[in-house]
C-alpha cells in the first residue's frame, strides 16, 4: 500500500454527468475565435507571394510580389526582364507606380532607380543581350494597410511598352 | 501560422511548468517566485509574436490562446483525468489533528506556515483541526472538528 493511499481524503464532491452546455452567446463566439487561428493556420492571415507574366514581341516581364503582407512585414517586388530577340535588347527603362511604392518606406531600388517623375520610379538598364534577364529588385516595408494597386512597366528601344497591374493587400 | 504554433507551444510549456512548480505557487508567491513570474512575459515576449508587430499578429495570438484556455476548460470539465493533470489533486496537509508529512514535504510547507492558516481560520491549535487541505488553486482551506467551536468551514486565501 502507496503512502498516499494511507492518507486519508476529506469527503469527494459528489459526481455529475458531464456535459458541455454553451450559452447562445457562446455558441456564435466560439466558433468565430477558434477560426482565427485556424485560418491563421492554413495561411489566411499570412504573407502570399504572387507571380505574373507579361510578353511583348521582343521582351517579357515577369513580377514577383506579395499579394498579401502585413504591415512593417519587409518584402521584395521582384522584376524581371527577360530579352526575347536573337540580339541585344537597348534602351530598357523599367518604371514602377510611385503611387504604389509610395504606400512603403524604405523603398530600395536594386539598381538604383536613376529618376522619380510625377508618376514613377524610373530605373535604367544596360543593354540586354540575347535570351539574358536582367533583374531589378525593390525592397519594400508597407506602412499604410489595405489594398494597394501598382503598376509596372518595361520599355526598350527596339519594343513596344509591357505593362503588368497587380496588387498587394496590407493587413493591419 | 508561425503565430498559432508560438503560441500554442508557449501555452503548453508554461501550463506543464507551473504545473510542475506546485500548487502552493499560486496561492503564494516568495520573493523569488514572483521574480521568475514577471520575468516570463518579457522572455516570452519576443518569442510569441516574433518580429510581427502588427495588428493582425496580435488579434491571431490573443485567438490562439483564448481558443487553448477554452479548449482546456472544455475537456477539463468533460474529462476527470484530465481535469486532474492539468488542475491538479488537492492535497491533504493535515487531518483529525495530525499533519501528514508526506504532503507537507511534498508541498514544501512549514508547519507553521500550516499554522498560520490555522491561526487565520479562527482556530489555535492543530487539534481543532478535522481537514486543512491544499487546494488546487494554492490556498489552503480549513476544516474545523465541530467540537471545536468554529461554526463553518473556512478557507483562506494566502494572497
Amino acid at each position: 500500500m502507496s503512502p498516499e493511499q494511507e492518507i486519508p481524503q476529506p469527503p469527494e464532491a459528489p459526481q455529475i454527468e458531464r456535459r458541455i452546455n454553451l450559452s447562445r452567446d457562446q455558441l456564435i463566439g466560439i466558433p468565430i475565435l477558434v477560426l482565427i487561428p485556424l485560418l491563421a493556420l492554413f495561411g489566411v492571415f499570412g504573407v502570399s507571394e504572387s507571380r505574373g507574366t507579361r510578353e511583348g514581341e521582343s521582351v517579357a516581364l515577369a513580377v514577383e510580389y506579395s499579394s498579401r503582407t502585413r504591415l512593417r512585414a519587409a518584402h521584395s517586388l521582384v522584376i524581371e526582364v527577360t530579352n526575347r530577340l536573337d540580339r541585344p535588347l537597348t534602351g530598357v527603362v523599367v518604371e514602377v507606380d510611385r503611387n504604389y511604392v509610395e504606400k512603403f518606406s524604405q523603398a530600395t531600388f536594386t539598381p538604383s532607380a536613376s529618376t522619380v517623375n510625377e508618376t514613377a520610379y524610373r530605373v535604367d538598364l544596360d543593354p540586354i543581350p540575347a535570351s539574358a534577364t536582367r533583374v531589378v529588385t525593390v525592397d519594400l516595408k508597407p506602412v499604410r494597410y489595405w489594398s494597394h494597386s501598382g503598376t509596372v512597366t518595361v520599355s526598350a528601344t527596339e519594343s513596344n511598352e509591357v505593362e503588368f497591374e497587380f496588387a498587394t493587400f496590407v493587413f493591419p | 501560422m508561425d503565430t498559432v504554433l508560438r503560441v500554442a507551444i508557449v501555452y503548453v510549456f508554461l501550463l506543464v511548468a507551473l504545473r510542475m512548480m506546485g500548487k502552493r505557487e499560486f496561492g503564494q508567491l516568495a520573493p523569488m517566485e514572483l521574480i521568475a513570474l514577471l520575468l516570463i512575459p518579457e522572455i516570452v515576449s519576443q518569442a510569441l509574436i516574433g518580429e510581427d508587430y502588427s495588428l493582425t499578429n496580435a488579434f491571431i495570438a490573443i485567438a490562439t490562446l483564448l481558443s487553448l484556455v477554452f479548449g482546456n476548460s472544455l475537456v477539463s470539465h468533460v474529462s476527470k483525468r484530465f481535469e486532474r493533470v492539468v488542475e491538479g489533486q488537492p492535497a491533504v496537509l493535515a487531518h483529525h489533528g495530525k499533519l501528514v508529512p508526506e504532503n507537507l514535504h511534498r508541498e514544501r510547507i512549514s508547519p507553521s506556515e500550516l499554522y498560520s492558516e490555522i491561526r487565520k481560520s479562527g482556530l489555535e491549535r492543530l487539534e481543532q483541526v478535522r481537514w486543512a487541505v491544499l487546494e488546487g488553486d494554492g490556498k489552503i482551506s480549513i476544516v474545523p472538528l465541530e467540537s471545536s467551536g468554529v461554526q463553518r468551514e473556512s478557507e483562506q486565501s494566502v494572497l
